[in-house]
């Protein structure tokens, strides 16, 4: 089936209209050197170059999350809930690889439990991805862990650039379906379904360099006590900052910050890299040295959520890679346990 | 949609300090339909909160026999805590639960029941205890081997005193050396030498056992040696959580969520899990 095709330079026509209709809509703008999802800005700033530093994910996951209010009266409390907000969302410009995360935290936050807070944003949010004609990151992996620079999933809509000036439309769900009409204002021609194809394969080969990741879940849930662990990663400063950027980090923490007689309890990021992380009262720390944190991180990624979800916790965004201050990279880190595991150490 | 975040508020009926650094309160949820609907099972936890303060974590210490409120007693360590050791009678807290899995009371009806426990943990295991003795025609003998550092840090005194003078509980009550006072009638010794002393026997028995990393680890050994098998042997692992319901991330022992596949597990399958605890 033909997709339509709109020109490029009307993207930021279409993503004012779409918010221009009471959505909000989040977009990559650049700040200085690097690009940034960002909600409230004017669409006109829309920069699709790169691969922007943050993930998508504090649409559905802001960093600070109210979750409710409490007031004391004497020695009552009374305990208000808060509701997330209800108005629709477009994220526009989301890549393929932060599309992709959507999918793979959901089971996450619906694990017997539902957190209102994530599924009532989820239920509103409609993404528009960007697929990648290349890589457009050195640090991109998504082909390891097996998706690809054009991945669907998690997407309502997919833009395929097909060049400079043409932009393929996948309209994919009944949410992007219904975005149709939108669209149909930019309609400029059409594109063969094998123009598509090309691109898709255009973006594989830029990443048929990357190893394939198939030994590394077998290798992980043999060698919890390994060299390797230290070896590899005792330069780890335990920042975080790969934590923060992941699109599929979802730890947190539960904070009450008060105000006189009242207050608010928020739902923070957190980090599995933090010693305080896992410290108990009594001072023992069942993770207390960084490369048994690093360890944690890694098999939570690649062995513990795939057991649990049947999805590895990891998208290949190569945010992680890009960004550690002291360039340990997990893309590294796993190429190399499937190098260990594929000589049989 | 329910906000899974969202405590229950509960009224504190009674206090009592149980040491100088611990203390037990009686809880009743304020909400009457809470309060009648609420169902928990020996085992089960909680977060409870101060709020402005936060949410702690810990186990319901009150046996599901009776009904109407929970206990939980708690050391004053923490932000949290401290400010949860400072509230009185009549003041209100929230309640988030009951989490986690449970010991399962009616596989272990007309066995030996053996509770070991190590100050602070008492707590856990108490709950175990009451239950037991609250179907105390379903057990067979029941024997308690409970200790702390010193005198001062026994929690729940009150009860010892009752489980003592009853004459279907085998209580033995020990202190560290150097812990024991002028008048301690207790045993002097660390819990895994006592309890080598008490040799329970491991016929037909459970043994129930909580307290600080390093007793449980010099206890297992002992239990071994007394014949007791890893599959009838329980524990509980007290991980720091925040959520309870298994999506902050930071309870897992490997694979294994404590909030949601624990606390309670047996000591074969604590030796199956990494040694990531």
């Amino acid at each position: 089936m033909p997709f339509m095709t709109m020109e490029h330079a009307d993207l930021p026509n279409l993503a004012r209209d779409l918010a221009a209709a009471g959505r909000r809509l989040m977009l990559p703008v650049r700040e200085g050197a690097e690009l940034f999802f960002r909600e409230g800005v004017d669409a006109a700033r829309l920069d699709l170059t790169a691969i922007p530093k943050n993930s998508i994910k504090e649409a559905l996951f802001p960093k600070c999350d109210r979750i409710l209010k409490y007031q004391y009266e004497g020695r009552e409390v009374a305990v208000e809930d808060i509701e997330p907000p209800d108005q629709p969302t477009v994220i526009f410009g989301a890549r393929p690889c932060d599309a992709a995360s959507l999918p793979i935290v959901e089971p996450l936050w619906n694990w017997d439990y539902r957190d209102k807070f994530f599924n009532q944003r989820r239920s509103r949010t409609v993404v528009i991805t960007y697929a990648c004609r290349q890589a457009p990151a050195e640090a991109c992996f998504c082909v390891s862990v097996g998706l690809s620079p054009s991945t669907e999933q998690g997407s309502d809509v997919v833009l395929y650039p097909l060049d400079e000036k043409t932009v393929a439309v996948n309209l994919l769900t009944e949410a992007g379906k219904a975005l149709e009409g939108a669209f149909a204002k930019y309609r400029k021609g059409q594109a063969e379904d094998g123009a598509v194809q090309s691109f898709r394969e255009g973006g594989l080969k830029s990443l048929a360099h990357r190893k394939k990741l198939d030994k590394v879940k077998g290798w992980l849930d043999a060698h919890f006590e390994h060299p390797f662990w230290e070896q590899k990663t005792f330069q780890c400063l335990g920042c975080g900052t790969c934590t923060f950027l992941c699109p599929t980090c979802h730890c947190f923490d539960i904070q009450d910050e008060s105000v006189f007689d009242g207050g608010t309890r928020w739902k923070n990021w957190d980090g599995c890299q933090f010693g305080l992380f896992t410290l108990h009262t009594s001072g023992h720390n069942p993770r207390g040295a960084q490369p048994q944190r690093y360890r944690q991180r890694i098999l939570h990624k690649y062995s513990i959520y795939p057991d649990k979800f049947g999805k590895i916790l990891c998208t290949g965004c190569g945010r992680c890679v890009a960004h550690c201050p002291v360039n340990l990279s997990l893309y590294d880190v796993v190429a190399s346990v499937q190098e260990l595991a594929e000589k049989g150490e | 949609m329910e906000n899974i975040y969202k405590p229950f508020l509960a009224r504190i009926a009674e206090k009592r300090k149980e040491t100088y650094d611990t203390t037990s309160f009686k809880l009743v949820f304020v909400d009457d339909g809470v309060r009648e609907s609420f169902n928990y099972r020996a085992g089960n936890f909680g977060e409870y909160s101060v709020f402005g303060e936060g949410e702690s974590t810990f186990c319901i210490a009150s046996s599901p026999t009776r009904q109407g409120y929970i206990e939980c007693c708690f050391r004053a360590a923490g932000r949290v805590t401290r400010s949860l050791a400072e509230k009185e009678v009549g003041d209100v807290i929230g309640f988030r639960g009951p989490y986690g899995n449970d010991f399962p009371i009616e596989s272990f009806f007309g066995k030996k029941m053996v509770f070991i426990a190590g100050g602070i943990a008492l707590p856990p295991v108490r709950s175990v205890i009451c239950n037991v003795l609250d179907l105390r025609d379903k057990f067979e003998k029941v024997t308690i081997v409970y200790g702390a550092r010193t005198v001062a840090d026994l929690v729940y005194k009150h009860e010892l005193q009752e489980w003592e003078a009853r004459g279907d509980v085998d209580l033995v009550t020990t202190v560290d050396p150097g812990g024991e006072g002028q008048d301690w009638k207790g045993r002097i010794g660390f819990v895994p030498t006592v309890l080598k002393e008490v040799a329970p026997s491991s016929e037909n028995s459970v043994a129930v056992l909580c307290g600080p990393p390093i007793m449980i680890k010099f206890t297992l050994p002992v239990l071994k040696e007394l014949g007791f098998r890893e599959e009838d042997v329980w524990t509980t692992l007290e991980n720091r959580m925040k959520c309870g319901l298994g999506k902050c991330g930071r309870c897992n022992v490997g694979g294994v969520y404590v909030c949601k596949e624990g606390p309670v597990f047996t000591a074969a399958q604590v030796a199956r899990m990494p040694s990531d605890f």
